[in-house]
């Protein structure tokens, strides 16, 4: 079979297409364009302008800002007539007659004041360019304050100890001592007498009159039987009934320290003793004695809850005011 | 030379030190050194090493107010009083009347009512180059006192100065015991006692001993009263810290062992022991050999 | 952010027209931040910023001017502007971020010129640090809320009655003289300091949420 690949000569025009078609529209991809999201400008007409230095207008400074405590009259710099040149340091026989709280604030003074001293005397140093020992010999004589409260300290801290040591032996001669004075004095003297008690009961039991300070330790057990005693013993000659409940204790001697706090609590007078006493006695019915190894213990719990009585004023014992 | 951190801390000091020019180069830095300051800067008197500067009132021997008289420079025999002390060249800063130099200052260094540029500073003496003047009885005519220079002064006992409010030596006439020379009175400065504090306040008695069984002292406060770990503490050795400072026991060597034992054994090896007869014959044959 | 990688953008990347921080709950405030260790200050309408703003706004970066770090402990608030409405935050936000752009690129050699320079002709600095950034940024913050004032009466962005423009600034020292620059131009405009007591790093954040709940509580009342 021939195939024709050649046309002829005319084939051209008799094949041509003699109808007009429109062409299909190019195919235009849909859009969905999202609104656009910044719909704002900025203005046209801004204009750059200076830069805006700060001040030091604004800053303020408050009286108690705690660096004021490094500047002697808020100065930068004090002139040397200014500094206390002419003040010693504290000497040491001073120094020992002030008592620890008086040397505290002292040496937070001084403190202070040298480190007033080193900034003034740095800023000598490296910005004025000076070479005067104002300011070190001042802060030299306040080291050496410093340096003689802390040997005073430590010197009373020894003294205290030792004499500790020492005052064992002697401890039970003074309190025989005191016992037999105290007893001997007369009710005329009483009011002398009560206040010798409280120093004595605080100075060798540490029993202050003040609830709070207390530590009971067995120092301060031993020490609240011992005054109880001689609590009893003291106005025994003046009432029967104390008398009687002495005779009537073994040896002569309280030695239950519920029993002891009770009478120790008492105010210092025969009646309020004879009615602690009676207290004593309703008590023992009750049969709680307090055993040897219990009694620290149980006084600091009393002492707690009579601390607690003492805080909320009470509206009926308001004239009833507790103290040893 | 100096840090600038010198009053606050030495560790740099101490390396400075070190660097301290050798004695031969001194002179070429302190050639230096008078270079490189302007004149109204330098003192005038080269400083003195650290170690050689005066410090007690006898090192200096003449305080701010003394009358002294010059020895030498261009014032040689001027009386002048002494106005203070330069302690940086252990010199003394004179009066009108003693010497000084006329300088050029810039204008930022002038000084209240300055109109020059030229302005005289005085120029530090020392301590050779003057000699005390006081005033002492005068023996020829009774009653007056005449000015005289003194050779030397030595310096006797101590007494307490009020004007100077502290220990002082007497100041005497080399070769005259007898006479003393006051120490001047030290200028009437402006008593600036802030710091002070009045005298019964600090006389007033706050501690008292109440109680032998608490300390006064909280027990807190004792971390900053004494250091425990000072270096001056000297503690008592434990067992435990002796057991750990001694050295153990040597074991003994083999040979060692051996030899004790050959020592032990030497010491039992009894030793003949001689008899009363062993001596008699010695005897006679030594008198025999001495009397032939 | 242009271009064709898309890449998910959070927070403060990109610009946020009103109706996006309205319904995010955010109070109508412009962040101004400051490199500490530059003293270049970024704009942010949001507490926190990201890389893209620094891109942003700093886009002639050369030797005196680098392109700060992301580093957020570098970073401090230098001070937040509470605006009465978002139209107005956005509007002082869009301003600002003119201004640089005006400043790094099209008027270059006027802020140039208006530096403080050094011996050698440059910007002053002392070590990393310029300080005429933060200045320019200060001036900035005067001019932009000035033509906001200005332009008010055609835009309503603001109430005139209610001063409700308040700067909270980290520290009032850096607002400069307000007698001589913030005053003339800007009448009624509050300048309070955010308290000084813990204002860290660490709790910077929570500074300025609060700020933040408090502009919302203004608002709400100012509406009420």
């Amino acid at each position: 079979m021939l195939a024709f690949k050649r046309g002829f000569h005319n084939t051209v025009n008799t094949a041509a297409r003699t109808r007009y078609t429109k062409p299909k529209p190019k195919h235009v991809p849909k859009v969905i364009a999202p609104p656009p999201s910044q719909v704002t400008h900025h203005y046209n007409n801004l204009k750059i302008t200076a830069p805006v230095p700060p001040v030091v207008q604004n800053i303020v400074c408050p009286d108690d800002h705690p660096l004021w405590q490094f500047f002697a009259d808020k100065k930068f710099m004090r002139s040397p007539s200014d500094v206390d040149s002419t003040s010693r340091a504290w000497s040491i026989p001073e120094l020992r007659r002030k008592s620890f709280d008086d040397l505290h604030s002292l040496w937070y003074i001084c403190l202070k004041e040298r480190n007033i001293l080193a900034r003034e005397n740095h800023l000598l140093r490296n910005i004025v360019n000076g070479n005067q020992g104002t300011f070190e010999d001042v802060s030299e004589k306040i080291r050496t304050t410093m340096w003689r409260i802390r040997h005073v300290l430590s010197e009373r801290d020894w003294a205290f100890k030792n004499a500790q040591l020492a005052f064992e032996n002697e401890r039970a001669n003074f309190i025989k001592e005191f016992e037999t004075d105290f007893l001997k004095m007369t009710q005329e003297e009483d009011e002398v007498a009560f206040e010798s008690l409280a120093r004595f009961q605080k100075s060798i039991f540490g029993i202050s009159e003040y609830l709070d300070e207390n530590v009971v330790d067995r120092t301060f057990v031993d020490g609240l039987k011992i005054v109880a005693n001689l609590k009893l013993q003291k106005f025994a000659p003046r009432e029967e009934a104390i008398r009687k409940f002495i005779d009537a204790l073994e040896n002569n001697r309280l030695d239950d320290v519920g029993e002891a706090f009770v009478i120790f609590t008492a105010e210092n007078g025969a009646k309020d003793v004879k009615d602690a006493c009676d207290a004593v006695l309703d008590l023992r019915d009750s049969n709680n004695k307090i055993a040897r190894i219990d009694e620290i213990n149980t006084v600091s719990q009393y002492i707690k809850s009579l601390a607690e009585v003492q805080k909320q004023p009470e509206v009926e014992n308001e004239n009833e005011s507790q103290t040893f | 030379m100096s840090s600038r951190y010198e009053h606050l801390t030495k560790i740099s000091s101490r390396i400075l030190e070190r660097l301290n020019p050798p004695k031969s180069m001194k002179q070429r830095s302190e050639k230096l050194r008078k270079l490189s300051l302007p004149e109204f800067l330098s003192v005038g008197v080269s400083p003195v090493e650290k170690s050689e500067m005066y410090k007690t009132e006898k090192d200096w021997k003449f305080l701010p107010g003394d009358r002294v008289v010059l020895l030498k420079g261009s014032k040689k025999g001027s009386i002048c009083y002494i106005k203070s002390q330069e302690r940086s060249s252990n010199g003394y800063i004179l009066d009108d009347n003693g010497p000084s130099k006329s300088v050029p200052i810039p204008k930022e260094f002038w000084v209240a009512g300055q109109k020059s540029h030229m302005l005289n500073v005085p120029v530090p003496v020392k301590q050779s180059e003057i000699k005390l003047v006081a005033d002492i009885d005068d023996p020829a005519n009774p009653g007056a006192t005449k000015t005289v220079a003194v050779r030397d002064v030595v310096f006797k006992g101590n007494y307490y100065d009020e004007n100077y409010k502290k220990v002082l030596p007497y100041r005497q006439v080399s070769g005259m015991p007898d006479l003393i020379i006051p120490w001047p009175k030290p200028e009437a400065s402006k008593t600036n006692s802030s710091l002070g504090t009045s005298p019964e306040v600090a006389r007033e008695q706050t501690f008292w001993v109440d109680s032998i069984v608490k300390n006064t002292i909280p027990v807190n406060a004792f971390l900053t009263i004494r250091n425990p770990y000072s270096k001056y503490r000297r503690g008592t050795l434990t067992s435990k810290d002796i057991a750990r400072l001694v050295a153990p026991k040597m074991p003994l060597t083999e040979s060692k062992k051996e030899y004790i034992r050959d020592r032990q054994k030497l010491s039992q090896i009894r030793r003949p022991k001689l008899t009363d007869a062993e001596k008699e014959q010695i005897g006679e044959t030594i008198l025999k050999h001495i009397s032939s | 952010m242009s271009g064709t990688s898309v890449k998910k953008v959070v927070g403060a990347a990109r610009f946020r027209p009103t109706k996006w921080l309205k319904a995010a709950g955010y109070s109508p405030q412009v962040f101004v931040f400051r490199n500490l260790q530059s003293g270049q200050v970024l704009y942010s309408q949001l507490p926190n910023f990201t890389d893209k703003q620094i891109d942003n706004q700093f886009q002639r970066p050369n030797w005196e001017n680098k392109k700060p770090s992301t580093r957020r402990d570098l970073w401090k608030c230098m001070c937040v502007i509470d605006m009465p409405n978002h139209e107005g935050s956005v509007q002082l936000y869009q301003n600002l971020v003119r201004l640089r752009y005006l400043r790094d690129v099209t008027l270059k050699g006027d802020a140039k010129a208006m530096r403080k320079k050094n011996g050698d002709g440059n910007t002053w600095f002392s070590g990393l640090y310029r300080p005429t950034y933060t200045q320019e940024a200060v001036a900035d913050i005067i001019e932009s809320l000035r033509k906001i004032k200005h332009n008010d009466a055609e835009q309503k962005l603001i109430d005139s009655d209610s001063n409700a423009i308040t700067i909270h600034w980290e520290d009032i020292w850096r607002m400069g003289d307000k007698t001589k620059h913030w005053d003339p131009l800007l009448l009624n405009i509050n300048h309070t300091e955010i308290e000084r007591t813990g204002n860290t790093s660490r709790e910077e954040s929570v500074i300025l949420k609060q700020l933040g709940e408090l502009a919302k509580q203004a608002t709400d009342k100012s509406k009420a």
